[in-house]
């Protein structure tokens, strides 16, 4: 809005003339600057004193003394600086800096808590001015996760907000740190938390910067709803559009494409836009993805109506699981012979004369599940297990896999069973190789679930006596 | 010396009225901001005399029913409305256990033809023509928010009510929650002002066709003026609100086949 001034003044009045003029207007319009300068002469050699009075002033003196500060005339420099050190602990009412600045890691943290429990979200301004604190931007860092668990987003939202609307720098600057704490942390909670305040301050673009960003770092689902919430909320595909063009034009063995692509794919199939997509993949994009990546990206694109696309791409695949996800677009687009086809090259893929390729078919198996089709599934986990040499790791995750139907499906005896069989193999094994959910041990996760199994057949057995 | 204060005395006011026009020009863009259409259609949340059981209708249907509603539910082979373009207003509605009156709805059930017969006084309103397919004995008809459980004689007939309930609508506008941090300075759905809170939480209509667009114009957090339309078709919400009561319906009664509810 006020750029417009400028250009309206040079096609009136000619060269000179007109930046006088609009000189004359902005001394008159703008308000004149607090008078720091007098203030900083005043009590030159006692810069606490120097700093008191100047936020005494408001907020605007401040931002004066630190203009002074970074840019000021050369003789007033030294004086604002020392001044400003003061004076930007003292504007956030920190008496003392010690335990946030020098103590160790427990303490330090323990005092940002008490900090962040005074204060709330306005603790923020005090992470933001240790970010910019030489030597303790890392500290900030690891402060700003603390607070974002300790208060709400919408409190932390409101309070930038206020930031922005009183006319201070602070908002953009504060928006910076949020998104380079997100980026400093691998913990996915903080992380949504950041993407949550940019969207709630409608800073679509940011949101979906950090969105992407942490999605690279754990694959949390909740990246790609808060995603998809940002391009829906700022109105345009045009990111969508962009990341599949970059994608398009970038080199297919990338490092972190897959999860870039699986991304990408997943927000447009939650927000139904198929045309970004069309045309705009490439058969390794498909073809280098791991099975349960491959099985989720097909499910997406016959979700946006592109099931003849993913089986064009998937059409060099070798790998059982990547012949079954052909068949399975196949049969999506109505190509009812071509699957008839695909399904009969899968059973031959998945070994030859009677040998079964146990990897291979637990992976096919597992996308067979993944897909819906659990009897598919069982059938060929059951044909890991009835299949020669026995008790390899490949027979202990399909006995795990027939004990989780099993369990789904009421049949608590026959999950014990296969949770029971597990365990023999997994005994027999070498243990370092098994882990079991969140990486807990093998073994000792099997026992617990063999416990929890027993106890609620003994319940239900109570409830309904034979 | 006078000519140059002429010339200058004549710039400055024509920067001033152009600064004046460009500031007025500027202040309209302000005030009106090109509006954005938002296409996502809303979620209806269905509300009964108590919000005891919640269940999904899928389509962006919430159900918050009490046990009698879900009763009704269950127990009716069918579902009928007697749609708003008929009749546009709450008409009376019979006692309990009645057949209707000369003041009140009544229904015919003719079984040979399969049809219900819906009429006020001696006036029909609408024929609702049941699908081929068992004999139904219950049906459950609708109007406006109002519900009612009507026995069918297998001889035919004046069907019976035996219970009316009430139904109340919330709107969920898609992502209200971006309003959280703006300044709202108009709300509206359709001619209807709404609360900020209201919008935040979910617009109460007392018929859902009433509902129009969803008109929001404030300041964002940012304190940039904006001006939105979410748009709301009154018939898409009848239609996906008959939908979900009806796959409520077919549900509870697997649910109830399959002996869910024994326990």
């Amino acid at each position: 809005m006020n750029s417009r001034y400028p250009a309206l003044i040079r096609c009136a009045v000619p060269g000179g003339l007109a930046v006088a003029v609009a000189m004359v207007v902005r001394c008159v319009t703008a308000a004149p600057p607090p008078d720091v300068q007098a203030i900083l002469t005043q009590h030159g050699a006692d810069p606490t004193a120097s700093a008191q009075a100047v936020v005494a002033r408001g907020p605007s003196a401040v931002a004066e003394l630190r203009r002074l500060a970074v840019s000021g005339p050369a003789e007033m420099v030294p004086l604002a600086m020392r001044a400003w050190a003061a004076a930007r602990w003292t504007r956030l009412g920190i008496a003392s800096t010690g335990a946030l600045f020098t103590a160790e890691e427990p303490a330090a943290l323990a005092a940002w808590e008490t900090l962040v429990a005074e204060r709330g979200a306005a603790a923020l301004a005090v992470a933001l001015e240790l970010s910019e604190t030489p030597g303790l931007g890392a500290r900030a860092m690891r402060f700003v996760p603390v607070l974002l668990s300790a208060a709400a987003a919408v409190d932390v939202a409101a309070w930038i907000a206020h930031q922005t609307l009183t006319g201070s720098d602070d908002a953009e600057r504060l928006v910076r740190l949020l998104m380079e704490g997100a980026e400093r942390t691998r913990d996915p909670v903080p992380q949504a938390r950041v993407v949550e305040i940019l969207l709630l301050l409608w800073r679509y673009r940011e949101a979906l910067e950090v969105a992407e960003r942490s999605f690279a770092t754990s694959s949390a689902d909740v990246f790609v709803s808060l995603a998809a919430t940002a391009i829906r909320r700022g109105g345009s595909d045009e990111a969508l559009v962009s990341a599949f063009d970059r994608l398009y034009r970038g080199r297919a063995d990338r490092a972190g494409r897959e999860l870039e692509l699986v991304f990408w794919i997943r927000v447009a199939a939650q927000l139904g836009r198929a045309e970004p997509i069309r045309g705009k993949l490439r058969p390794p994009d498909l073809l280098r993805l791991p099975p349960a990546d491959a099985a989720q990206v097909v499910q997406n694109l016959v979700r946006l109506g592109l099931a003849s696309e993913a089986s064009g791409l998937l059409f060099a695949g070798q790998a059982p699981f990547q012949i079954y996800l052909r068949a399975w677009a196949r049969r999506a687009a109505g190509e009812t012979a071509a699957e008839a086809s695909d399904l009969s090259t899968l059973e031959t893929s998945l070994g030859n004369d009677g040998e079964l390729l146990k990897g291979e078919a637990l992976a096919a198996a597992d996308v067979m599940d993944r897909l819906g089709d659990v009897s598919a599934a069982i059938r060929l986990w059951k044909r890991i297990i009835d299949a020669q040499p026995p008790g390899t790791l490949h027979d202990v995750n399909a006995h795990l896999r027939l004990a989780r139907v099993a369990e789904s499906a009421g049949d608590l005896t026959n999950a014990l069973a296969h949770c029971e069989e597990a365990l023999r193999i997994s005994r027999e094994l070498d243990t370092s190789t098994l882990t079991g959910p969140g990486g807990q041990r093998g073994t000792e996760w099997l026992m617990r679930a063999i416990l929890e199994l027993r106890r609620r057949l003994g319940a239900r057995e109570l409830r309904n006596p034979p | 010396m006078a000519t140059m204060r002429n010339v200058l005395a004549h710039s400055i006011r024509l920067v001033s009225m152009l600064l004046a026009v460009g500031a007025s020009a500027a202040k309209d863009g302000e005030e009106r901001p090109r509006v954005r259409e938002f296409q996502e259609p809303p979620t209806i949340r269905v509300l009964g005399t108590s919000a005891r059981f919640r269940l999904e209708g899928g389509e962006g249907v919430e159900m918050w029913l009490d046990a009698e509603t879900l009763g009704a539910l269950a127990l009716a082979d069918a579902i009928a409305c007697l749609p708003s373009s008929v009749v546009a207003t709450r008409l009376p509605w019979p006692d309990i256990g009645s057949e209707g009156g000369p003041g009140a709805i009544g229904a015919e059930w003719s079984p040979a033809e399969r049809r219900l017969h819906v009429r006020m006084g001696s006036l029909p309103l609408i024929t609702v023509q049941l699908p081929d397919g068992g004999t139904p004995s219950r049906i459950l008809l609708r109007h406006l928010d109002r519900l009612a459980l009507l026995v069918l004689r297998p001889t035919g007939g004046p069907a019976i009510w035996v219970w009316v309930g009430t139904l109340r609508f919330v709107l969920l506008v898609p992502d209200a929650e971006q309003y959280l941090l703006c300044e709202v300075e108009e709300a509206r759905v359709g001619s209807q002002v709404v609360e900020k809170s209201a919008l935040l939480q979910g617009l109460s209509v007392s018929r859902l066709d009433e509902a129009g667009d969803v008109i929001v114009i404030g300041r964002s957090p940012a304190g940039e003026p904006f001006h939105h339309r979410h748009r709301v078709c009154a018939a898409d919400l009848e239609e996906r609100l008959n939908r979900a009561l009806g796959t409520l319906s077919r549900t509870l009664k697997i649910e109830a086949a399959a002996g869910r509810f024994d326990r």
